[in-house]
């Protein structure tokens, strides 16, 4: 208000009386000025003539996306954060932003993913090193096989030195599946806690990759598992649950039973998916 | 098969791998890095008239405009006649002149293998034995060839170094760690008097050699600017004897399953099979005798850690001793009736790590047989620490820089300047 008012007065201060003008705007201290012209001001029906004075900018849309990588590194790749904001500059999703600077480790979600095309089978990886990743709740490992090393999601008990399988092959019998491994669905019993699933072979995991909050801080909970169908009927005891199996899962999904060629699990929002 | 991509085209390709009968690829492929707009667009694909064999199809060409019945000519690409030297491409890699279709692991100043000296030890087809030799640290131990007021000038040597010769209050490791090893090898020269042998050795940086060999089934090669070398007109006499050379063929290698030993090694279909010396022939200190790594980065993820720095230590002199041994005996795969011994000292300004290394064979290719021996002692530490600013405490100085708390750790410290020296 007082900004359009002075703004509107230097504006008009051609238009003053000439007694007024000779002594000029330099030379008048500015509060006369204001309280000369301010007795003088018109009635609102009247429009003063004024500069135009930008108050206001248009958002800056030119906001390219961080991810640029295309090809894959195990070094951390700085980020920029969005605030909460989309493409258009404006905010989309409030209350977010802030926060310490994150640099982002390229985590493979897909589990299975053999080094070389000529060597399709099941192979394992030696674990490296356990740490912490900003990006995520769940603690990140270094894993190293053939000649490659990648990021994946860290399970509960992981440590430098373990080695892991992942496979894809579904056998008759299912497998005595040990904490860390990646095994179809098909192939683990009924009852296994599993983590980071994916809803169809090839996709990547995109359930249950956050750590669970009731055991040790900061890991996810045991098997990995690739949902798909299984090929052959299972055997009978395989309806069971698994006796072994452990107190609260928490926030971890559960393999509750394969039914006519599809795995069911059960979610940690208690929801179901196949 | 345009649209899939990744995991999801490899799924296409072969639906029997993943061992399922009906369900063929999934969806949506895994993730793949690379925001789209970032990505380079695919070139459009040509239209299907260029797939029929013998014909030669009808384009617009010609017509200089579009016609909607005719197909999209190729053109050759634009070739201008002249480069401008500012914007010349580089050769592909497929017609560079020194293509090759089987790939070399090249280990040069920059890889850190990520299983350090157990990795380092398969590549060389080498036996660990902790500690120096016996030889050497009869030297050491021998007074006669110990340095007059010895504590007090590497005292004064360490000082300098990260203390005095900079203006700068806290001289930064890039400055203080060539001065430390540079002052500690003028410290040996000035025994010139004493022992008129070192005279024919002299000091040499910034060379370049590489050298090649295979290693059951891989190409490996050590190449590369290495840092300083001292090279001698003598060659060093063999450490372990007959009898302790046969006795590595007993020895197994170490595997590291899964991971592969070309782990952190560089792939290149580029390379040179030819060994490099570093030196013309007419050189008239011929023989490598000790090599100098100096890890003189500031920021401690710089720098190597000290199991990675001495499986550079091991491969460099392994490299070198090689390339030796290759231009003294001819490039058959044989037992060596003279082993080459080669040492080597890598440092970061205050833990030293001393390494003697003897090629006792050049048949690489298999794991068994005569291995070669490296003795290898970590971890020495020069001095505890350095205060280069003094502790004040109540206005009055309870620690002064100048003296500060160094601890000169005796021992296998003081063999440094006679490691330098070597014997003979």
């Amino acid at each position: 208000m007082a900004l359009r008012a002075l703004t509107r007065a230097l504006g008009s201060l051609s238009l003053t009386p000439p007694a007024a003008a000779a002594l000029g705007p330099g030379l008048l201290p500015a509060a006369q000025v204001t309280s000369s012209t301010l007795l003088q001001l018109p009635s609102s029906s009247v429009l003063i003539p004024c500069r135009p004075v930008l108050t206001s900018v248009a958002l800056n849309a030119n906001v390219v996306s961080w991810k640029s990588r295309t090809k894959y590194t195990i070094t951390p790749v700085k980020m920029r954060k969005s605030g909460g904001r989309n493409h258009t500059g404006r905010i989309q999703v409030h209350g977010i932003g802030g926060g310490h600077k994150q640099r982002y480790r390229m985590i493979d979600f897909l589990r299975f993913r053999p080094e070389l095309e000529t060597k399709p089978g099941p192979f394992e990886e030696k674990v490296i090193m356990v740490r912490y990743d900003p990006c995520r709740s769940a603690d990140i490992a270094l894993v190293a096989g053939g000649s490659r090393k990648r990021w994946i999601v860290a399970t509960e008990n992981m440590q430098a030195g373990d080695i892991i399988l992942n496979s894809d092959h579904i056998g008759r019998m299912a497998v005595a599946a040990r904490e860390g491994d990646a095994h179809p669905l098909g192939a683990l019993p009924v009852g296994t806690l599993i983590n980071n699933v994916e809803s169809e072979p090839g996709r990547g995991a995109q359930y249950i990759r956050a750590a669970g909050y009731l055991f040790l801080k900061g890991k996810a909970r045991s098997g990995y598992g690739l949902c798909r169908p299984v090929n052959f009927p299972p055997p009978p005891r395989l309806w069971k649950t698994a006796k072994w199996l452990p107190s609260s899962p928490g926030t971890c999904g559960v393999l509750l039973r394969k039914v006519n060629g599809t795995a069911i699990i059960q979610l940690p929002s208690k929801r179901q998916m196949q | 098969m345009a649209l899939a991509s990744g995991p999801a085209r490899r799924a296409l390709v072969r639906p029997a791998r993943l061992g399922l009968g009906d369900c063929g690829a999934p969806a949506r492929g895994a993730y793949e890095w690379g925001v789209r707009s970032t990505r380079k667009p695919e070139p459009r694909p040509l239209n299907r008239v260029y797939d029929i064999p013998g014909l030669e199809p009808i384009t617009y060409a010609g017509k200089m405009h579009f016609m909607p019945g005719l197909a999209r000519p190729v053109f050759p690409p634009w070739d201008p006649g002249w480069t401008h030297p500012k914007f010349r491409r580089p050769t592909p890699v497929h017609e560079q002149p020194l293509y090759k279709d089987r790939v070399c692991y090249v280990f040069h100043q920059r890889c850190r293998l990520l299983e350090g000296v157990k990795q380092a030890l398969w590549l060389t087809k080498a036996k660990l034995i902790e500690g120096l030799p016996e030889k050497v640290l009869s030297l050491v131990s021998d007074p006669k060839n110990y340095i007059e007021n010895q504590d007090e000038r590497v005292l004064n040597v360490i000082s300098h170094a990260r203390l005095w010769h900079s203006t700068e209050d806290t001289p930064k490791r890039e400055a203080y760690c060539p001065v430390i090893v540079d002052s500690l090898i003028q410290l040996c020269k000035s025994q010139i008097l004493k022992h008129p042998s070192l005279t024919r050795r002299i000091y040499a940086k910034n060379y370049t050699f590489s050298t090649t060999w295979n290693r059951e089934s891989f190409l490996l090669q050590v190449c590369g600017p290495s840092g300083a070398r001292l090279n001698s007109k003598d060659p060093l006499p063999a450490i372990a004897s007959r009898e302790e050379v046969e006795a590595t063929k007993n020895h197994i290698l170490e595997a590291f399953y899964p991971i592969s030993p070309t782990i952190d090694l560089q792939e290149c279909n580029v390379y040179d099979v030819e060994d490099n010396t570093g030196f013309q022939e007419g050189y008239p200190y011929p023989y490598p005798h000790t090599l100098y790594f100096l890890e003189t980065a500031n920021l401690r993820p710089h720098r190597f850690r000290p199991d990675q720095l001495r499986a550079k230590m091991i491969l460099f002199a392994f490299g070198n001793a090689l390339v030796q041994a290759r231009r003294l005996y001819g490039n058959h795969t044989k037992v060596l009736e003279q082993p080459v011994v080669v040492q080597s000292v890598g440092t970061d300004g205050r833990v030293f790590q001393f390494l003697v290394l003897q090629l006792n064979t050049t048949d690489l290719a298999s794991n068994d047989g005569i291995k070669n021996l490296v003795w290898v002692d970590s971890d020495q530490l020069l001095y505890q620490h350095f205060w280069c600013r003094p502790v004040i405490k109540k206005k009055v100085v309870v620690v002064s820089p100048a003296i500060s708390s160094l601890v000169i750790r005796t021992g296998p410290l003081h063999s440094f300047p006679r490691v330098s020296q070597g014997w003979g």
